[in-house]
This record gives C-alpha cells, sequence and structure tokens, in this order.
C-alpha cells in the first residue's frame, strides 16, 4: 500500500493506494501516531484504496478517536465495497465519510 | 344461535294476553254497537219530535183561529143585523113610529138609556128631528141585543152621514151636560172611516176600555138609506178579554219562552195590559226573524223556524249523576206556528222555543252520554277483572308446568331417584308420568352403560398397548439413516381405528439396495393388524435373502397362504432401489400406483403392471416394473386411506386431489410434503369419521455426493501474518475463474484474512503451527466452501459475542470485529472440533 502525504499548515491529508489490511495497516498506525500532532483537519483520500479488514478499521477507529480531541477527520472518496464494510460495521456512523 | 336471542314469552303470559284482548275486543265491539245504536235512535226521535210537534201547532194555530173567527163572526152577524134593521127603517119609515132620543143625563147613571150626541155645532137638530125619531126605533132591539149580550157587549151606538150619534148604555152620566146636546165627532173615529170606506161589516183592532173593564173592540156595520146611498154606520163596544184569553191560551208547558199571542193588523202584538211602555211590534217579539215576521204579516198559515244566535250555557243536569250537569252550545231557534184570523184580520202566533220541542231529546242525548260514560266506567271494572281473573288462571295454568320444570331440572342434573310430584289427572300429569318413567329407564340404562363402559375401558387399555406396540414395529425414526445422504425418506401412519391393517417399511438390503414396502392388510382391526405383523416380518425377512421383488412376493404369498383361515389378504408395493444408480425395481401385489416428481417436472402417477394381492392364492407369480430416479426426483408411496378418504357428502378424496396436494409444497422437505397432503385429506373429509388408515411415504433421491463437487484444492501453509498474501493469493487462483463480483471478491478476501489472521495471532501462540485451507466450488447452485484446519487450541470463534456497532467511536471495543464482518457477509459459517483439529468452514454462493 502506498501512503501519500500532503501537509498544508494545520492541515493533513493522506490519499491510500491499494489494500489496508493486517499487513499494511501498521504502516498507516505508524504515520498516524507520528503525523497527527498539531493537525486539526485530516482528510484520508481512499480514491485508489481496494481493500479494507478489520485491521484497517481498526487504525481507522484509532485515528478517528485521536481527531475527535483536536479537530476534525473526513474520509474522502469511498468506494462502493469499502462503504459497505462500514455499514456493515457501523463505521459509517463513527467517521465522517464524503 | 341466533345472534340476536329471541325476547322469552312464557305461556302464562301468553294466555293471559289472548284472554284480555279477547275479552277488550268483544267489549269494544258490544260497546261501540250499543253506542251507535243510541245515537241512531237519539236522531231518529229528534225527526219524529219535530215533525209532530209541527203538526201539533199546525192542529193549534187553526183550531183557535176558528174559534176565534166563529165567536168574532158571531158578533158580526149581530152588527149586520142591525145593520139591516136600520136600513129598513130608512126605506120604510112609515111603518115606524116616532121614537126619540133624548140627551144624557146624569140621573141616568147604571141604566141602560138611549141618548143622542150631535156631531158638532154646525149640526142643527131642527135637520135631524125626522131622523132622530126614525132611528130611535133602534132601542128595543139594541136593549134585546145588550141584556142577552152576558154582559160582552157593553154599548151599541150609530152614527148618521148628517150628523148624528145615537148610542145605547148605562153611562149616560159621564156625557151628560145638564140636558144640553153633547157633541162629539165619531166621522173621524176609526170605526165610522173604516165601515164607511170599506162598505163591510168592520172589527177595529182592539184598545183598552175607558172604564178598565178590559179589552174592548169594536165590530161595526153600515147602514143605507131609501135611496141605497151610505147613510151611516152602526157599532158595538165589546169585552173581549176573555176570548182573547181564550184564544191565546194555549197548553205549551210551563216553559216560559212557549206562549200564544195575536197580532194586529198594524203588525203590532195584542197585549192584554194596559201599560203601553209593554206594546210592542212584531219585530220586536224575541227570537223573531225577518223571514217569519214577513211570513205573518202576509197573512199565511205555517210552522217556521228562527234561527237564533248560538251561545254557551250550562244546564243542570235533572238526573243526578256524577257530572251534574252539562256545559254545550244552546241555539236560540224558535218554532213560530202562525194562521191568520179571518174576521179581524188578525194573525194568531204561537211561538216554542226548539230546546222545549227537542227537550225530551236532549234527555236522551244526556242519557246516551251518560251511558257511554257507563260503558266506560264499567269497561275499566271489566279490564281490572279480566285482567286478575286472566292472571289467576294462567297462573293455574302454568305452575304445574312450573313445577314439573322443577322436578325435570333435579332430574336431569342426575338424580335419577327424584320423582315428579304432579297428581294433576291432565296432560301435565302425563308429561310428569313419562319423565318419572323416563327416569328409572334412565337409572336403568345407566347402571348397564356403567358396566358396558368398564369392559370397554379395559378392551381399550388394551388396543392402545397393541397400537403402541404396531407403531414401533415401524421404522419411525427419522432420518432412519443418518450416513446416508444419497436419499432422503420419510413415512407416516395414522390408524383409523386403534390398530390398523396398514403398514409402511423401509430398510437397507445391503450397502447400495434399500427395501422399500408399502402394504394394506383387508379388513380393519385386531385381526387386520395380527396379520399385518405377520406379512411385514415375512416380506422383510425374506427381502434380506436377496432376490427380486417378484421372487420376495411369491414366497411370501406361499407363506401367507398357508392356514389362512381368516382368508384375509394383503396388497403390496415392493420396489428395491438401487441406490448408486437411482434404479427401482418394483412389484405391485394389488396396491395402490406410486406417484413420482421428476426434479423439473410435477408428481404424476406412475402406472405399472399389477399383480393380484398376496395371499389370495398359493403359487402365485408376481410382475415387475423397473424405473429409474434421477437427482432430485421424488417417489411417494401410499395406502386406499389416501385416495378412498370419504367426505360427509359420500365424495372420494381420490387421486386428483393427491397429487394437486403433492404439487403444493414439492419442493420441500418429504416430512412437510406429508404434513401437506395429510392436511388437505383431513380438510377435505372435515368432520366425517375416517374409515381406513392412512399410510404415506415419500423418498426424495439425490444419488452420491461424489457427483457434487466440483473442484477441491487443498493449501498447507506456517500460519503467520506474513503468508497472508499467498492465502488470499491461493483462493483468489480457485476462484478467478468463476468470475466474482468485486463485492463478493472483497467479502471472501476479509473473511480468509480475518480467520487465517486469527489463526496466525492465537492458534499457537507463541509458537507457529501449521494451517490448513481448503476450497471446494460446487456447482448448481454455484457455492465455494472454504475450510481452515488448525492444530492448536480449541476455540470457537462463533461464540464470541458480537460487538455493539451503534456505539461511538470513544465506546468502541477494537475486538471482535474482524468475526463479525465474516458472519455478515457469509452465507453461512460453522465450527467444529475433531480429532484434535479446530475445523471452521464458511460458504458463500457465487
Amino acid at each position: 500500500m502506498l501512503i501519500n502525504k500532503t501537509q498544508n499548515g494545520d492541515s493533513l491529508t493522506i490519499a491510500l493506494d491499494g489494500r489496508l489490511d493486517t499487513t499494511t495497516a501498521p504502516q498507516l498506525d505508524a504515520e498516524i501516531s507520528s503525523g497527527l500532532e498539531g493537525v486539526k483537519n485530516f482528510v484520508i483520500d481512499m480514491e485508489k484504496l481496494v481493500y479494507v479488514s478489520s485491521a484497517g478499521l481498526r487504525v481507522l477507529l484509532k485515528a478517528q478517536k485521536t481527531m475527535n480531541k483536536q479537530g476534525s477527520m473526513v474520509i474522502k472518496n469511498v468506494c462502493d465495497e469499502i462503504k459497505e464494510i462500514f455499514e456493515v460495521t457501523g463505521f459509517d456512523e463513527l467517521l465522517t465519510i464524503e | 344461535m341466533e345472534k340476536r336471542e329471541k325476547t322469552r314469552r312464557p305461556i302464562r303470559s301468553k294466555v293471559q294476553n289472548m284472554v284480555f284482548v279477547i275479552s277488550i275486543a268483544a267489549l269494544i265491539i258490544t260497546s261501540a254497537v250499543g253506542i251507535i245504536g243510541m245515537i241512531r235512535i237519539q236522531n231518529d226521535s229528534e225527526g219524529a219530535l219535530i215533525s209532530q210537534m209541527e203538526q201539533n201547532l199546525r192542529n193549534i194555530t187553526t183550531n183557535k183561529a176558528d174559534l176565534a173567527d166563529s165567536e168574532l163572526g158571531l158578533y158580526s152577524s149581530y152588527v149586520g143585523n142591525l145593520a139591516a134593521y136600520i136600513s129598513g127603517l130608512y126605506q120604510n119609515p112609515s111603518g115606524y113610529i116616532s121614537h126619540d132620543v133624548p140627551t144624557p143625563k146624569k140621573e141616568d147613571k147604571g141604566k141602560l138609556v138611549i141618548q143622542r150626541t150631535l156631531r158638532d155645532k154646525s149640526v142643527l137638530l131642527k135637520n135631524l128631528e125626522e131622523e132622530i125619531y126614525l132611528l130611535g126605533n133602534v132601542e128595543p132591539v139594541w136593549h134585546n141585543l145588550i141584556t142577552s149580550g152576558k154582559g160582552l157587549i157593553t154599548v151599541i151606538y150609530l152614527g148618521t152621514e148628517k150628523g148624528l150619534l145615537i148610542s145605547y148604555d148605562d153611562r149616560p152620566d159621564l156625557s151628560a151636560e145638564d140636558g144640553n146636546d153633547v157633541y162629539y165627532d165619531y166621522s173621524k173615529s176609526a170605526w165610522y172611516k173604516k165601515v164607511k170606506e170599506t162598505g163591510r161589516v168592520c172589527f177595529t183592532d182592539l184598545y183598552m176600555d175607558v172604564y178598565q173593564r178590559g179589552l174592548m173592540i169594536t165590530c161595526a156595520a153600515p147602514f143605507y138609506d131609501a135611496d141605497n146611498n151610505f147613510a151611516g154606520a152602526v157599532g158595538m163596544d165589546i169585552l173581549i178579554s176573555d176570548l182573547y184569553k181564550d184564544i191565546i191560551e194555549v197548553d205549551l208547558g210551563e216553559d216560559k219562552g212557549s206562549y200564544a199571542f195575536l197580532v194586529d193588523n198594524n203588525g203590532n202584538i195584542i197585549n192584554n195590559d194596559n201599560d203601553s211602555s209593554k206594546q210592542k211590534t212584531l219585530h220586536e217579539e224575541q227570537g223573531m226573524s225577518e223571514f217569519v215576521a214577513s211570513e205573518i204579516l202576509a197573512g199565511k198559515t205555517g210552522v217556521s223556524l228562527a234561527k237564533g244566535k248560538t251561545h254557551y250555557e250550562y244546564t243542570p243536569t235533572e238526573n243526578a249523576n256524577f257530572l251534574g250537569g252539562r256545559l254545550g252550545t244552546v241555539e236560540d231557534n224558535i218554532y213560530f206556528a202562525y194562521t191568520p184570523i179571518e174576521s179581524t184580520g188578525w194573525k194568531f202566533c204561537v211561538r216554542i222555543p226548539e230546546n222545549v220541542i227537542l227537550a225530551p231529546v236532549r234527555s236522551v242525548q244526556r242519557n246516551v252520554i251518560f251511558t257511554i260514560f257507563s260503558f266506560l266506567a264499567a269497561f275499566l271494572i271489566i279490564i281490572v277483572i279480566v285482567a286478575v281473573a286472566s292472571r289467576k288462571f294462567s297462573k293455574k295454568l302454568t305452575d304445574p308446568i312450573i313445577a314439573l320444570t322443577h322436578d325435570v331440572k333435579e332430574i336431569s342434573g342426575g338424580n335419577f331417584d327424584y320423582r315428579a310430584k304432579i297428581q294433576d289427572n291432565d296432560e301435565i300429569g302425563d308429561l310428569a308420568k313419562s319423565f318419572n318413567y323416563m327416569a328409572l329407564s334412565l337409572k336403568d340404562y345407566i347402571r348397564d352403560l356403567a358396566a358396558v363402559t368398564a369392559e370397554k375401558e379395559r378392551i381399550g387399555a388394551e388396543l392402545n398397548v397393541a397400537t403402541q406396540i404396531q407403531a414401533d414395529m415401524l421404522p419411525r425414526i427419522f432420518p432412519p439413516f443418518p450416513d446416508r445422504n444419497e436419499f432422503e425418506i420419510y413415512a407416516t401412519m395414522n390408524p383409523a381405528k386403534e390398530v390398523g391393517g396398514d403398514f409402511y417399511d423401509f430398510f437397507l438390503i445391503n450397502h447400495n439396495h434399500l427395501g422399500l414396502v408399502m402394504a394394506d392388510v383387508s379388513g380393519k382391526g385386531v385381526p387386520a393388524a395380527l396379520f399385518m405383523v405377520i406379512a411385514k416380518t415375512l416380506i422383510k425377512t425374506r427381502a434380506l435373502m436377496g432376490g427380486t421383488p417378484a421372487e420376495i412376493l411369491h414366497d411370501v404369498n406361499n407363506q401367507l397362504c398357508e392356514g389362512n383361515e381368516a382368508e384375509l389378504f394383503v396388497t403390496v408395493w415392493l420396489g428395491i432401489l438401487e441406490i448408486s444408480t437411482g434404479n427401482v425395481i418394483s412389484a405391485n401385489a394389488g396396491h395402490e400406483y406410486p406417484a413420482i416428481k421428476r426434479a423439473d417436472g410435477k408428481f404424476e402417477l406412475l402406472k405399472t403392471k399389477h399383480s393380484p394381492a398376496v395371499a389370495t392364492m398359493e403359487g402365485m407369480k408376481f410382475r415387475e416394473a423397473e424405473f429409474t430416479l434421477n437427482r432430485g426426483d421424488i417417489l411417494y408411496i401410499y395406502t386406499d386411506g389416501v385416495a378412498e378418504a370419504t367426505n360427509s357428502a359420500e365424495e372420494l378424496y381420490g387421486t386428483d386431489r393427491m397429487i394437486d396436494a403433492l404439487n403444493k409444497k414439492a419442493d420441500a422437505p418429504i416430512n412437510e410434503i406429508l404434513a401437506e397432503v395429510k392436511k388437505d385429506v383431513d380438510d377435505f373429509t372435515g368432520d366425517a369419521p375416517q374409515f381406513d388408515d392412512i399410510t404415506m411415504l415419500g423418498l426424495r433421491y439425490y444419488g452420491q455426493e461424489v457427483n457434487k463437487m466440483v473442484e477441491t484444492k487443498k493449501l498447507d501453509i506456517a500460519a503467520e501474518i506474513k503468508n497472508l498474501d499467498a492465502v488470499l493469493a491461493f483462493v483468489d487462483e480457485q476462484l478467478e475463474k468463476y468470475g466474482c463480483t468485486p463485492k463478493v471478491q472483497m467479502q471472501i478476501d476479509v473473511a480468509v484474512e480475518e480467520i487465517f489472521v486469527n489463526i496466525a495471532n492465537y492458534a499457537y501462540n507463541p509458537e507457529i503451527g501449521s494451517a490448513g485451507i481448503c476450497v471446494e466450488v460446487q456447482e448448481d447452485p454455484l457455492v465455494v466452501s472454504i475450510t481452515f484446519t488448525d492444530n492448536g487450541v480449541p476455540y470457537d470463534p462463533l461464540k464470541k459475542p458480537d460487538p455493539d456497532v451503534t456505539l461511538s467511536a470513544e465506546e468502541r471495543q477494537i475486538g471482535g470485529l474482524g468475526i463479525y464482518m465474516v458472519k455478515k457477509s457469509m452465507d453461512d459459517i460453522s465450527y467444529n472440533y475433531k480429532d484434535g483439529k479446530n475445523i471452521l468452514t464458511i460458504k458463500k454462493s457465487l
């Protein structure tokens, strides 16, 4: 999975490309753990993400919990398959999906 | 039950009402007839009274008029004679001696004397001397007349054209003037003028005598001189008070309004009273109408009714009744009867108020009203009496029934020693005796019944045991061969009586052959059941020894025919299914046609050739028929209890309805198909009792499992996270050619990842063990099964509770999400721990 970060002041955009699964989730976890300090507007662009498993969901939940304390988090460009996973697991209510 | 319960109407109230209604109707009719009759009589009597009254009045008036005419006619003839006598004097003066007529003198008071009076001073006595001496000759004639006149003729006099008045009376003192001549202009008097004008005998109107002796009338007549010229008039004054009284005194009863009166020529009512204020004209008569007055004055004779005003009046009744009187309308109608009196031109009238005439009718009217009220009073009293009497009568009628009802309730309550006590010698008494007899019979019957029932219960209990034994003989545990998935089988039997003659059976003859039996023993109950036990045992035992259905039945037939004294027989359908091929060899010994449903079709009867029933004749050969069951086909066999079920209208259920019922749920499990048929039969027969055992068996053939799996691939790999991509690649490779949608592909990937990661993380922790991933694809329908096997610690992920997906981010637990996603996205997930292995299988339709 490729992670493409764009920092602009207190706004951070992370674009994901590929599969967010048990193997790749730790990469995103690492990025978020280190990179969210001082960020107020966090955007995850999923335009090129094709797969999410529960490991990925855990990282998203963790990020959401962090951003709930310091700003806002938005998920963009979710494909239908992943959107359904969000719906089944109730994540569509937790996350802000545009 | 009727929706609206009828109002209860006891016999008692019916009888009461009937008596009451009849009585009232009779009363009303008789009262009506009586009252109508009375009213008619009243009307008739009114008419009769009036016409009788009119006749009476006519008679009275004409009689009175005749009386007056005859009385007055006497006087007129007197005067006529006097006039003729005087005329005779003029015509023959020489035949008479001179007779002086002196002036009136006071000393002659009280003596009847003749005296003279001159008309006025212009008349010279010397011119009259000849006439005085001639006319003086009247004195003896007049004297005779007055003295014979009973005092009624008070004075007679004559007046001449020449101015001489000669009078004859006993009161010369009233006009005497010391012997000198007195004057009085008589020519202006009514009697003189009238006679001179008419030239006939005339009566004057009545007037009151100046000496108060009573009513007077003057009757006068003309006399003539020798040349037959009018010479003067002679008149007499007559006291007619008595005559007047005679005329107007008419017996008209005591009513003050009923009286007779005379009307003079001036239209005045003649009054016997001196007081002129009481004088009145005919028009002033009370109750007189214009018409009647004009009739009277025109001199007609008749009876007329003058209509008066109507007013209300309270009339006390004569007969003392409870009303004391009546207030009603009173019309002041007056009947007037009248006729003229020829001699005077007067009119005699009788006045009677209509009320007086109709008084008897009014009395009848009052009596009618009184009678009507009396009727009403009697009516009310009779109503009360009838009500009380009918109540008592109906009570007397129903009391025994009520008492009997009470007694019968006691008996029907179970007290059969109780006896109805009614002793009346009538229908109710008979009924009571019948009930008593019934109680006696019931008691005997129930005693007998108790004995019979006890015996029946004993037999029933034994039969129940027999039923249980019979049921136990039939295979009743389903599925009977749990490890055989080549077919699905189900069977039921519903006996008509406690023990039946039907049976089914199925048994594995060897690994590849299944025996199917459906049979029906002739007859029912215990004998049929016993025969069935033998037949069933023989068929199964013989079949297990091998051979075709025809051979089996041949042998069984021979066995059953031995010593079959009861002449029972059994129809049998016997089939042997070759499980591996679906081929069936069957023999039908007098049994119903089986029904077959092909996988893609509907149920229909399979008409194979028949043989006679088993146990009918020794040594018989049985025919065989062969057919093949393919995957999904269903074989249905049954007894005649299904096809020949009968409803209350005696209609047969028939195989057509059976086929329809089978087709209703043809794709359901076999037990549901059979249940549907049974339900349909029950619905059809309704309340009609079940005559025959209903026995059915169904078999769905699948064939051997091996044909199902299209492809199986297995991967054994170390359970490590790093191998996840290899596992996913292996799974995706197997599914590639089936062209899954991206969604299904991702769901399967996620499921595989979650399960594999679980095994990697927890199964061998901290060591590393192996995991097996087996992918099986099955076609028609296309389903993929993925089985994960590991030798790690036993762990059933399905037991983990589902996370609450409605919680907020802060409340969310991290764990449990993966297996929850698997459950949600897969069609089936199952866990098994066997031989030290965790086996988890997921299935998903592609």
